[in-house]
């Protein structure tokens, strides 16, 4: 299974090691077991085991989202076909940001 | 499978991998299951309303009337008119109790009736048609045909409730990943847990059924594609026609596993590459790309190279110049898994790198660092 230091991506998702979690985030809930790293209209989430791994945000962010990984934990893609690997992550703190497209109006997150 | 591994089998309880003549077994035992998710023979009623009734008994619930629909699509339509008649029935009879007990007999009929006289119009609409009309026509109408069958019978509480359906329904044999999983771990592996029990009736229900809503009072089964095409990957594809079509006509189009609309292929001319760009669900975006061809759309909106990384995962900045919208500007990147996408970026974006930092949200390109590792 693919391994990273510091930065990786995983479809539509960038993320990033940082120091710690900022001040102010919240922790988001998961659901059946797992943390909904980023959520697809069809189905196909990203997703991490809750066991090992809290999910936070920043209040009103849209974007993004912050993961305090507590022991080894992949992030799994939640598709049967053209499933994007999965990647472990070692214990330690991430900020998850979600890709983002252009409109005359400003920006859209990606749907896929 | 590890050589110092300690393989443990019993009836509950497996661990230490599998060996070789497991694995071989498991081979079987997923071809079995891709032929039921793959299966095109038609539905057989006394089987499929034998699983469902054991399948309810298993639930503790009682036995409930089973009505075979021709598509998931009049399942999902009769479902809903049958589940507005039982709600107002039932509700009617909080208020009213003499009228309940007057029309307990009619009540207990409803379903039967509603699922009965829905799954006849509907099919028999889309049936119809289809002989008449080319493939679009059929579809739409078997559409529209099943949502009038609705409305007459249970006016518009019975399409919301029909909007519904994805909250009570099962997959059958569609959700065939799973029951090989357990199948596996049951035949190949040995387990044998009391869940197994009850689980014989869901096993039962997938192999004999389609896509199926499960109410209190009555379960509506989906009967299986006529046919269902698909590309070297198992992925539903067609190029020329429907992925996977009914035998009351609807029908679904996929590209190499996406669902997409019908015109796409049905009408080719209809799809051009000011649509193909501008789609917003990007996986349906990529599938109208590939269906064109990246050189057609190209040429078409007069594309011009803007800046072209090294890297294919950073990507190629094109502009282009679409009717009616102007120049727009896009990043033609390769994903992990090999795809090639196009992702609408700002018009001040110079380079390739500068656009893809945006797309993560860095506005200044000095802050975005590429990834060591892109799946």
């Amino acid at each position: 299974m693919k391994t990273f230091e510091n930065i990786c991506a995983q479809g539509d998702i960038l993320i990033r090691r940082i120091a710690s979690l900022p001040a102010g985030a919240e922790r988001v809930d998961p659901e059946n077991g797992v943390v909904i790293v980023t959520h697809s209209e069809t189905g196909h989430h990203h997703v991490m085991d809750a066991g090992a791994v809290t999910m936070h945000r920043l209040p009103n962010s849209i974007m993004d989202c912050l993961l305090v990984v507590d022991q080894p934990a992949e992030l799994r893609h939640l598709r049967a076909h053209d499933t994007h690997e999965p990647i472990l992550f070692a214990p330690g703190v991430y900020h998850v940001r979600r890709q983002r497209e252009y409109t005359p109006e400003g920006f859209r997150r990606v749907e896929d | 499978m590890k050589k110092n591994s300690k393989i443990i089998r019993t009836k509950t309880r497996a661990s230490g991998g599998i060996t070789d003549a497991e694995r071989a077994q498991m081979e079987s035992v997923s071809r079995e299951w891709i032929d039921i998710a793959y299966r095109t023979t038609p539905i057989d009623p006394a089987k499929i309303t034998d699983a469902i009734h054991r399948l309810y008994i298993a639930a503790n619930l009682k036995v409930p009337r089973v009505v075979i629909a021709p598509s998931p699509l009049v399942m999902a339509f009769a479902y809903g008119a049958s589940a507005a008649i039982w709600h107002r029935r039932k509700t009617d009879s909080t208020t009213d109790i003499v009228t309940f007990n007057a029309t307990r007999i009619a009540a207990d009929n409803a379903t039967f009736n509603a699922t009965a006289n829905v799954t006849r119009n509907a099919t028999f609409n889309a049936t119809d048609i289809v002989t008449a009309n080319a493939t679009l026509n059929a579809i739409a109408n078997a559409e529209t045909g099943a949502a009038r069958a609705c409305y007459d019978l249970a006016g518009s509480f019975g399409l919301e409730c029909a909007a519904q359906w994805m909250n009570s329904y099962q997959g059958g044999n569609m959700w065939a990943g799973w029951c090989s999983y357990l199948a596996a771990m049951r035949d190949v592996i040995g387990l044998r847990l009391p869940e197994h029990i009850a689980y014989q009736a869901w096993e039962d229900a997938a192999r004999e059924g389609g896509f199926r809503v499960m109410h209190k009072e009555f379960c509506i089964v989906s009967d299986f594609p006529e046919f269902i095409r698909i590309d070297d990957q198992n992925r539903p594809h067609c190029e020329s026609g429907p992925s996977h079509r009914w035998r009351d006509g609807w029908s679904l189009y996929h590209w190499h596993g996406v669902a997409i609309p019908a015109e796409w292929i049905e009408e080719r001319a209809s799809l051009t590459p000011q649509i193909a760009l501008t789609w917003r669900n990007i996986e349906q975006r990529r599938a109208a790309c590939e269906i064109l061809g990246w050189a057609k759309i190209l040429a078409a909106l007069k594309a011009r190279i803007i800046h072209e990384d090294l890297d294919p995962e950073i990507g190629t900045l094109v502009e282009v110049d679409i009717p009616d919208i102007g120049k727009e500007r896009f990043l033609r990147v390769l994903c992990g898994t090999g795809r090639e996408f196009a992702l609408p970026v700002p018009p001040t974006m110079k380079t390739a790198i500068q656009a893809q930092a945006w797309t993560y949200g860095y506005d200044d390109p000095k802050d975005f660092l590429p990834p060591e590792v892109r799946t």
